[in-house]
């Protein structure tokens, strides 16, 4: 708090350089920069290679070309329009992702929005997740509405919400009908949500209120409350009300 | 161990919630993670509660959810102290301790102008434990010594008050988990008290005040 009332000074690196890190304005950094330690600003942007072996504190992040941050990162607003690696916890406001961004712990935000790869080793959380393209979770995907339109195969380890939609976002591919393994399809371990509708999605068990089934789904068990549709392509094991 | 475990269908069939809100409730942590226990089970993977701590948890949110917000209420499940100070009248005029307790505080600590919440919480202890006569005077000075002086290290953690005796000496500590502790055969607990229950109970308390 003490060192939002100092005043911050903006820091450039054009070409190569290199900071020990600190308290800055915008910091821009256009070729490729390394920061040594934490650093704490209000805009970060980055044309070019950039990692960050400390913490990493602003209020809205930049990336066009590839970064890597070490420490964890606390944002309001992050936009990656590169390659990006966190290696630590993310926390942040609003998270778009048109390039890839690799999570190496949990993320969490307000609302989550892909148009590119995401991969996160460990959980997500917030209010909005909506997929337009990849994603890898490798742990629970935990998301008041979750919107997903996939056009590459896609995995959670388990899916948690209140409104929960999965779609395939293309037309097949060639080689999607050349070998099955390529189909676009989501995998997950166990679905649970108040409102499920489903297509191409393999899952071990799917729980909630109101479940649809579509076409391309192959599902162990669907456990419903209310109400069920299953599609006719579809491919469920036991479906129990309960 | 295992009868004390609930799993996640059995927690909303008694309960009557749904996969959402326990999963808003989750985001929200107004439900600690540490309480989602994953077990296999002929189901596949399933996931497990501590029966006694959800359920008292999802009935207090249910109740409160029409008074407070869930951030409200998740200010009201952390941990964490709150912010406010308060004076000296006003613990006595909202009854959230009583005068004599107050002035037994004031009589080890020294007279204060504001009350933190760090401050508030060990006089409302001390006040539960006094009135329940689980604490004597004398205790109560240890207590009020121990809180002020350790309290801090374990802030936003889940600790623990313990008070044990043996041929009526009593020994009072702080701890984080006392789980883990065994003791000789003379050895009595008196008083195992999870700091985060008494939390709760302030802030209830503090917030029923700013209503008013």
């Amino acid at each position: 708090m003490e060192q939002k009332q100092q005043s911050r000074h903006d820091l450039n690196i054009s070409g190569m350089g290199r900071t020990g890190g600190g308290v800055y304005k915008d910091v821009k950094i256009d070729g490729m920069g390394k920061v040594g330690g934490d650093i704490d600003c209000l805009t970060f942007t980055s044309n070019g290679t950039v990692g960050i072996e400390g913490s990493l504190h602003a209020d809205s992040l930049n990336i066009n070309g590839t970064a890597k941050v070490e420490g964890p990162t606390t944002l309001d607003k992050m936009d990656i329009g590169g390659m990006s690696t966190f290696k630590d916890q993310v926390q942040c406001r609003a998270v778009f992702i048109n390039g890839r961004a690799i999570f190496d712990k949990g993320l969490k935000s307000d609302t989550v929005e892909v148009g590119g790869i995401l991969k996160t080793k460990e959980d997500v959380q917030c209010e909005s997740f909506s997929v337009k393209g990849h994603f890898t979770i490798e742990g629970l995907l935990n998301a008041g509405q979750v919107d997903i339109k996939m056009n590459l195969p896609c995995s959670a380890q388990e899916i948690g919400g209140e409104y929960i939609v999965v779609r395939k976002w293309k037309s097949p591919r060639i080689w999607e009908q050349l070998h099955h393994g390529f189909s676009t399809r989501l995998k997950a371990h166990i679905i649970e949500g108040d409102h499920i509708d489903l297509e191409y999605t393999e899952a071990d068990t799917v729980r909630g209120n109101d479940v649809s089934i579509g076409p391309g789904c192959t599902i162990r068990l669907v456990e419903y409350k209310n109400t069920i549709h299953q599609d006719p392509e579809a491919k469920v094991g036991s479906c129990v009300r309960i | 161990m295992d009868d004390d475990l609930i799993s996640k269908k059995e927690l909303l069939e008694i309960t009557g919630i749904s996969y959402g809100q326990l999963y808003r409730w989750k985001r929200k942590s107004l439900i600690p993670e540490d309480w989602f226990i994953r077990k296999s089970s002929y189901t596949g993977q399933e996931t497990f509660f501590p029966r006694h701590k959800i359920l008292a948890r999802v009935d207090k949110i249910i109740n409160m959810k029409d008074d407070l917000s869930l951030d409200e209420l998740a200010d009201v499940f952390s941990p964490n102290a709150g912010e406010t100070s308060l004076r000296s009248i006003e613990l006595i005029e909202c009854n959230i301790v009583s005068s004599l307790t107050l002035d037994l505080y004031v009589e080890i600590q020294g007279q204060q102008d504001d009350f933190t919440f760090d401050n508030i919480l060990c006089i409302y202890i001390l006040e539960k434990l006094l009135k329940s006569g689980e604490l004597s005077r004398d205790e109560g000075l240890m207590l009020v010594r121990t809180m002020e002086e350790h309290y801090g290290k374990l802030a936003g953690k889940n600790g623990e008050l313990v008070l044990i005796r043996k041929m009526g000496v009593s020994v009072l500590f702080l701890t984080e988990s006392a789980d883990q502790m065994y003791f000789d055969k003379g050895v009595k607990w008196v008083i195992r008290l999870p700091l985060a229950s008494s939390i709760e109970e302030l802030k209830l308390k503090m917030n029923e005040r700013e209503e008013e």
